[in-house]
């Protein structure tokens, strides 16, 4: 067995080895305690999930489920600081979230947003490079360190035949990656994405979702999102969180499918989720 | 970086039309005067008759340079307007700021008559008109500002704009019903527009409020290339929004505010300046825009003034009537041509 020495077989060999110590000791990006959420008037509180203890580790990809009004949104909008949290705790790099100024949040934190951008003239190219802002100087110009960023977020996303597009000449699936893209370029460890997959076809659904999957395997990155495609979550997602009328509940997809989380989802009149396949089906 | 130098060729061809613009507008007017001696009174050389120096040093060389301050500082803050109410129809035009900066005006002119006269002798002069026009169209800035961020839909936000037209345009006509015969000739003069009436010592006073006005803008560059993806995701990398839209609307404030006191309201160069130059240019990055903008809006400027002299005749047009006529065809095409207006 020749190759037993060669330069290759020793460096796989340490290289496991320092991979099993790094899966040993993973960082974790965010971290809440007792996080209850919702919207405080001036009168009374209302909240609309409680009791949410989470801990996200990087390199994970999370989905987020729930039906429509049951609060996905208010949790990624507190989660990314845009609406304090009524009660609890949110540390994301073992800092608390309200103690971040404006920067030094977008140095932590990049969002992926279901609102459509303002300028569509922009092309793809520009568009990435927006993800830079935050590092730059005041007028914006780009280091040759932000230049390199841009280009590797433009190739891990697989957009490099469209940068020179504009665009309003992108179709949706197209825009979500160059989106995505801005998003891996602003080089945050923490990703937030709302409902990343809506108006699209089941082919570019999936495409998107194994997208996020790779890059949080290869760039290391936390990736949450939002979706309404459960059952491509439930064969994708590293963990997921599950917001029922009952409660939240967060875990690996296996588990919350053996504590039945999805069954209790949506109302049971029409349809119900069949556990072997991790779908639902409309009741017979 | 091919795109780099192809920006600095576009720029260095726009620079050379702009400077061919400005001698042909300094270089036409109701008195033919022979280009030699143009070149001479501008040099200090000696001219055949002394009126024709006159006439370049004091009358065409401050017009053409208030055509260049009003063309560009126009444009410019139709650029902060579309950037940041995201609205490709956006101007301080169509969102009533410029009618803001009238009845600023209008309120100063035909409002002083009731006052003693040594007072509205110092406010109807130079600084006082700047003032009121500047304070008018802050304050509906502001007014639009406050509604938009109430209604997300940008349709609404130009009905709203043109609303508040309507209401100063209606004061207006109350305040000129009961206004002495005087002051409403004055009054009307200001609004058809005119870029002749500056003297050296106003044209100080514009430059510097001008200056200020860009300084503010590009001081505001990046903020502005940031709220190209809206503001959710401006906030999201670090801007802070409040403090930039206040940097953004005294910016525009100053430029267009200034400049309606000074020239009086001139419609559609800020709407249209905008979306010529980023035809040209095939970007929304502001880095180049600004200045590309700046440029873009004194060639135009001055070719509509140029235009307004009706060259070798006796008569002038009123500035605000060639700008309309060039500037909403200019308007209508890019409507029809591109089915929608991007920026």
């Amino acid at each position: 067995m020749e190759h037993q020495w060669s330069f290759g077989y020793w460096y796989e060999n340490v290289k496991c080895y320092f991979n099993t110590i790094e899966t040993e000791k993973l960082n974790i990006v965010l971290k809440t305690e007792d996080l209850s959420i919702g919207y405080r008037t001036k009168k009374d509180l209302l909240v609309v999930a409680a009791d949410i203890n989470l801990q996200l580790y990087e390199g994970e990809l999370i989905g987020l489920v729930g039906a429509n009004g049951i609060g996905k949104s208010t949790l990624l909008r507190t989660l990314s600081g845009v609406q304090p949290q009524l009660h609890g705790k949110i540390l994301l790099s073992n800092k608390k979230l309200e103690e971040y100024k404006n920067l030094e949040l977008a140095s932590q934190l990049s969002v992926v947003l279901t609102e459509q951008i303002a300028s569509k003239n922009l092309t793809v190219q520009e568009l990435v490079a927006l993800g830079r802002l935050p590092y730059t100087n005041w007028v914006g110009k780009l280091a040759e360190d932000d230049v390199e960023k841009v280009k590797r977020a433009i190739e891990v996303t697989h957009i490099t035949d469209l940068i020179a597009k504009r665009c309003f000449e992108l179709s949706d699936g197209q825009l979500q990656k160059v989106l995505i893209a801005r998003a891996i370029a602003q080089d945050t460890p923490f990703i937030i994405l709302d409902e990343p997959t809506t108006h699209l076809d089941v082919y570019h659904r999936a495409y998107i979702l194994k997208l996020l999957k790779r890059l949080a395997f290869e760039t290391k990155k936390t990736i949450l999102f939002s979706t309404h495609d459960i059952d491509f979550a439930i064969q994708l997602c590293d963990k997921m969180m599950v917001m029922n009328p009952e409660g939240f509940e967060f875990g690996r997809p296996k588990e919350l499918i053996q504590c039945k989380a999805f069954s209790s989802l949506f109302p049971d009149d029409l349809i119900l989720f069949d556990e072997k396949t991790g779908s639902y089906k409309i009741r017979g | 970086m091919t795109l780099r130098k192809s920006y600095t060729l576009t720029f260095f061809l726009i620079f050379i039309v702009m400077a061919a613009c400005f001698i042909t507008n300094i270089s036409l007017g109701s008195v033919i005067i022979p280009w030699l001696d143009i070149f001479y009174s501008l040099t200090g050389g000696a001219v055949e008759k002394e009126s024709w120096r006159l006439i370049v040093l004091d009358y065409r060389l401050p017009k053409a340079i208030t055509a260049v301050l009003v063309g560009s500082g126009l444009g410019v803050s139709g650029l902060l307007m579309q950037t940041l109410f995201r609205n490709p129809l956006a101007g301080p035009f169509v969102l009533g700021i410029s009618s803001g900066a009238s009845l600023g005006v209008a309120l100063l002119i035909l409002g002083s008559s009731s006052l003693s006269l040594v007072l509205s002798d110092f406010l109807i002069s130079k600084w006082g008109l700047v003032i009121a026009a500047s304070l008018g169209s802050i304050i509906v800035l502001f007014a639009v500002l406050l509604v938009s961020i109430r209604v997300k839909d940008t349709m609404a936000i130009l009905i709203i704009g043109l609303m508040f037209g309507s209401i100063t345009a209606a004061v207006v006509s109350v305040l000129s019903y009961f206004a002495p015969a005087q002051q409403l000739q004055q009054y009307i003069f200001w609004g058809f527009g005119s870029l002749g009436n500056l003297s050296w010592h106003d044209l100080l006073l514009f430059v510097i409020i001008f200056s200020f006005g860009i300084l503010l803008t590009i001081a505001s560059i990046k903020p502005l290339n940031t709220l190209l993806l809206g503001e959710n995701y401006a906030k999201s990398m670090g801007l802070n929004i409040k403090v930039s839209r206040l940097i953004i609307i005294i910016a525009t404030g100053l430029l267009a505010g200034g400049i309606t006191a000074f020239a009086g309201p001139i419609a559609f160069i800020g709407l249209a300046v905008p979306h010529l130059t980023r035809q040209l240019y095939h970007t929304s990055d502001h880095k180049i825009l600004v200045p590309a903008v700046l440029l873009m809006g004194s060639i135009i400027m001055l070719i509509c003034d140029t235009v307004a002299q009706l060259p070798f005749t006796e008569y002038t047009l009123p500035i605000n009537a060639i700008t309309s006529l060039i500037g909403a065809p200019v308007v209508i095409w890019l409507l029809v041509r591109k089915r929608k207006m991007l920026f």
